[in-house]
This record gives structure tokens, C-alpha cells and sequence, in this order.
């Protein structure tokens, strides 16, 4: 059970005031849409880190009300943009607390079914992995225990990067498995 | 092992819904502005993730985990994600992957940072191995030279044994002739015969001639005169001497000139009335007319050789 914010349908979104809030983040369209994106995925982590169940709802929740603000603000602004939409966040997270949530259920375990069916998927993009990245993935998350650190470091100095790009690397690359596998699983759900 | 930013920030504190508000507001405004702070964070995620898959968080760690990281359902698509790809990497990592670990856990000693504790090691290594083939090499060469320095000893006593195996020989040969002159004087006693100084002993076909010499203080003037007969085979010259204390004794027969003709060593002498005896049997052909001279060395018990005295003679032919 997820908990909606509630919405306020005093404005409306149009067209200009999109463009005058994309104006406002950069001048430059293109940026303009990459930092959209990247603002919106940064507000997922902070309200999922802040242990809310719909983060995606609650970042578009912000997201409106800035656009909303921009209209008023975009010309005497002083700062970065992504601070006020941080500031707006958090407002909405503390109306999303005040709001008396419904009960979440326990945990579902997965069934078997869908635990294999997840594990098919991760073969499947396993193989797709371009060889270095893949390779990269099977070295880089070995148990072995206390020669996990210098399996690392090794890695690293043969890759010729620095362990914390080297930390980056994978990390990014076990995100794109992930969403893969999520894929894989629609298409076999769908299918 | 933590990151700069790890040690920095209190992330996984942040993950699991530990920090104070304000700490909490601090951060997650650098999370807006700052990228290296946002990668962190997601690694670090991971990791939580990892380590609670391991096993290895703490009792309160877990529960924090359970009861607030998992709230959201991307978390939990994480954790079910993370435990396939575990999965997936025990079955597919290489099974050399152990062996080149280790190995390359041996010489990731050589890849450290800092170059001076891997210089150190190698100095030390190479010192080691330098000492240990000089060691090596000593030890060989010592050997060589212990064996090299042993065989003149050794040889030394293969000559002396050599030597000693032609004396018995021929002192057996003595005390077979020996026994032979006694028989036969028995013999002759038994018949009344006169014993004589030139007789035949069992198994030789030629006769004995003995003659009995003593020291000479004066040289070559003084020596005594030996008349060969015609037809001896061997000359058993008896020495007579003072009683010294030696084990043995070695005699040598020279021409005047200087020219030994005739050794024997490891003799043994007889008591005697007041006197010692020593019988050399030497063959008669070597004795052609001239001066000669026998000289006695006494052999002491430590080896150590002594003049014992000279006997000079001088063979002349019947």
C-alpha cells in the first residue's frame, strides 16, 4: 500500500510555463533536459533513502510544485535550482509523514517461479555484457574474504584506473544489469 | 576498505535511517548538488545490500536494515537482484580464479603504492639468494679442497701399504728360507754333517749364501769382504746391531755411488745375545763385484725414521 500525495489542481501546467521552468534550470535545452532528469532521479534517492514507499510520486509531486514556483521566482533566483527543488522535497516529505499511512503488509518472499525466472533474465543479460564487462562483473564481486581488497586493487592497476572509478564502474554496470533483468521480466510477464 | 567520501560522509549511517535531522539535511543537499556523493552513495547501497546478504552486519545493523532500508519496494527488487547475481558469480567464476588470487595476492606485494617496502623485500631477496649460491659454491669448493688435500695422504698410505704387503712377502718368503736352514741343519745334525752357510733350501733350486755383517764406524775403508760362490741364487745378509727401541726397520742397499739397488721396510729384528739381528735375503745377481753399503733406519712407533747404522761390504766373485 503506497501513499499518494494529494494534489492541487488550483494551476495548471502549460505549455510556456514548462518551457519558462526548463529555461530556468538551463538555457540550453538539451542541458536543460539532462539536468531535469538528473534532478528527478537525485529527489527518488533522497525520498527513498528517506524510506518512502512511492519515491517516484512524491519526486514528481516536487517537480510540479517548483514548475509552479519558477513562474514567480525565475527571475530574482540566486543559486543553484537543484537546492530549491531540495528545499520544496522536503516539504513534501513532511506532508507525506503527516499523513496517517495505511498498514504496509510484511515482506512477500518471491516464489520460486519468479526467483528462477529473475535468475534466466540475469543469465541472458549476463551473456549480452560486452566480454570486458562481464569479466569486470565476475572479478570484481568474488567472496573471497580477505582477498577481496587486493582482488580490487589488482583489477584496478590492470584496468589502469583508480579503485574508486574502479568502484564506479561496477557499480554502473550492475545497475544496467538490474534494469535488464527488470526488462527481461516485463517482457516475459507480457509474453 | 572506505572510501575518502566514505570516511568523509556517514552514508551507510544515512541508509539505515540513523542520522540526526540536521546531519541528514546536510547530506542530502550535497546529494543534489554533488555527483561524486550521489556515486558514492549508490555503491555504498550496493555494498549494505552485499553485507547483509554475507551475513556480516551488525544485530541493530540488520534490524535497521529489515525494518527501514527494505521499506521501499526498489530496495527489495535490489536485494532479490543481488542475491541471483551472488548466485551467478559462484557459479561462473573461473575455479583457476583461486590459484591466480593467490598468486597474484603473492606478487601484488610488487604493486604496492609505496615502492619502498616492495625495494626493501627485493633487496633482502637478493641478498639472500646472492649468500646462499656464495655459500653454495664455498661449500664445494672446500669439499674440493679437503679431497685434493687428502690424496697425497691417501696416497702416501696406499704406498706404505703397498709397501708393507711386499715386506711380509718377503719376510715369508725369509721364514720359509729360514725353516728350510733349520731343517736342514736338524737334518744334518741328526747325520753328523757340518752345517754350511751355502745350502739348499726346500723349494729353491739354488742356494742360500748368509753372511754376517756388523756397523761400520770407519766408512768404506772398514768394510768386510763377501766372496760369492759361483751359482748362489740368494745372499741372506745377517746384520747384528746394539737393542734399540724401534717397531721396525727399513733397510736399503746402494752401490757406493750412491745407487740403491735393493730396499725392504717393515723389519722386524731378532734378539740376540746382547745384540739384535736382522737378516736381509736379497738376490745374488744384484750383488755384482764392487762397495756397497746397507743402511738401517729404525722406524719409530709415531712413524718418525732414524739412522740405526751402516754396514759397508765388498762383493767379490769365486
Amino acid at each position: 500500500m503506497s501513499i499518494r500525495p494529494s494534489p492541487k489542481r488550483e494551476w495548471e501546467l502549460t505549455e510556456g510555463a514548462f518551457t519558462k521552468f526548463l529555461v530556468w534550470l538551463n538555457p540550453d535545452p538539451d542541458q536543460a533536459g539532462e539536468k531535469y532528469e538528473d534532478v528527478r532521479r537525485r529527489l527518488i534517492k533522497i525520498f527513498t533513502c528517506r524510506g518512502c514507499t512511492c519515491p517516484e510520486d512524491l519526486a514528481d509531486e516536487t517537480i510540479n510544485r517548483v514548475i509552479r514556483r519558477v513562474q514567480e521566482i525565475a527571475e530574482t533566483y540566486v543559486g543553484d535550482p537543484a537546492l530549491y527543488f531540495y528545499g520544496v522535497a522536503h516539504n513534501v516529505h513532511l506532508e507525506y509523514c503527516r499523513r496517517k499511512p495505511d498498514p504496509q503488509p510484511p515482506p512477500v518472499p518471491d516464489p520460486p517461479t519468479q526467483v528462477e525466472g529473475e535468475y534466466a533474465c540475469l543469465e541472458e543479460c549476463m551473456d549480452r555484457l560486452p566480454s570486458q564487462s562481464r569479466e569486470l562483473v565476475l572479478q570484481y564481486y568474488q567472496e573471497e574474504k580477505h582477498l577481496k581488497i587486493d582482488l580490487r586493487k589488482q583489477l584496478a592497476a590492470r584496468l589502469g584506473i583508480p579503485l574508486n572509478a574502479l568502484r564506479i564502474r561496477a557499480c554502473r554496470i550492475r545497475m544496467n544489469l538490474h534494469d535488464c533483468v527488470l526488462q527481461c521480466l516485463q517482457q516475459k510477464t507480457a509474453a | 576498505m572506505k572510501t575518502d567520501l566514505e570516511n568523509e560522509l556517514p552514508l551507510k549511517s544515512y541508509l539505515l535511517g540513523e542520522l540526526r535531522p540536521e546531519d541528514q539535511q546536510r547530506l542530502e543537499q550535497r546529494l543534489m548538488i554533488d555527483t561524486a556523493v550521489f556515486d558514492e552513495l549508490q555503491r555504498v547501497e550496493e555494498e549494505l545490500i552485499d553485507d547483509y546478504l554475507k551475513g556480516a552486519l551488525s544485530g541493530r545493523q540488520k534490524e535497521s536494515f529489515e525494518s527501514f532500508f527494505l521499506l521501499p519496494p526498489e530496495r527489495r527488487q535490489k536485494l532479490t537482484f543481488a542475491r541471483e547475481l551472488r548466485r551467478y558469480i559462484a557459479e561462473h567464476a573461473p575455479r583457476k580464479a583461486r590459484w591466480s588470487n593467490w598468486w597474484e595476492s603473492w606478487t601484488s606485494v610488487w604493486r604496492v603504492q609505496n615502492p619502498i617496502p616492495a625495494w626493501s623485500l627485493a633487496a633482502a631477496i637478493l641478498l639472500i639468494l646472492v649468500g646462499g649460491s656464495w655459500s653454495v659454491v664455498r661449500i664445494f669448493t672446500l669439499q674440493k679442497e679437503i679431497e685434493q688435500a687428502r690424496v697425497p695422504e691417501l696416497q702416501k698410505r696406499l704406498a706404505e701399504t703397498q709397501d708393507r704387503n711386499v715386506e711380509l712377502t718377503a719376510r715369508l718368503q725369509h721364514e720359509q728360507n729360514q725353516r728350510g736352514l733349520l731343517e736342514q741343519e736338524v737334518a744334518n745334525l741328526r747325520t753328523g754333517e757340518k752345517p754350511s752357510r751355502l745350502s739348499l733350501l726346500p723349494g729353491q733350486t739354488q742356494p742360500v749364501f748368509a753372511f754376517f755383517l756388523t756397523p761400520s764406524l770407519r766408512g768404506l775403508g772398514s768394510s768386510q769382504k763377501l766372496s760369492i760362490p759361483s751359482g748362489t741364487n740368494l745372499v741372506q745378509l745377517e746384520l747384528n746391531f746394539a737393542p734399540e727401541d724401534y717397531a721396525r726397520y727399513r733397510a736399503t742397499v746402494q752401490r757406493v755411488d750412491g745407487e740403491e739397488i735393493w730396499s725392504q721396510s717393515w723389519l722386524k729384528a731378532e734378539p740376540a745375545a746382547r745384540s739384535q739381528l736382522l737378516r736381509l735375503i736379497l738376490p745374488a745377481k744384484l750383488l755384482t763385484p764392487g762397495d756397497y753399503a746397507v743402511s738401517l733406519s729404525g722406524i719409530s712407533a709415531s712413524g718418525e725414521s732414524e739412522n740405526a747404522g751402516k754396514y759397508y761390504f765388498r762383493v767379490v766373485r769365486k
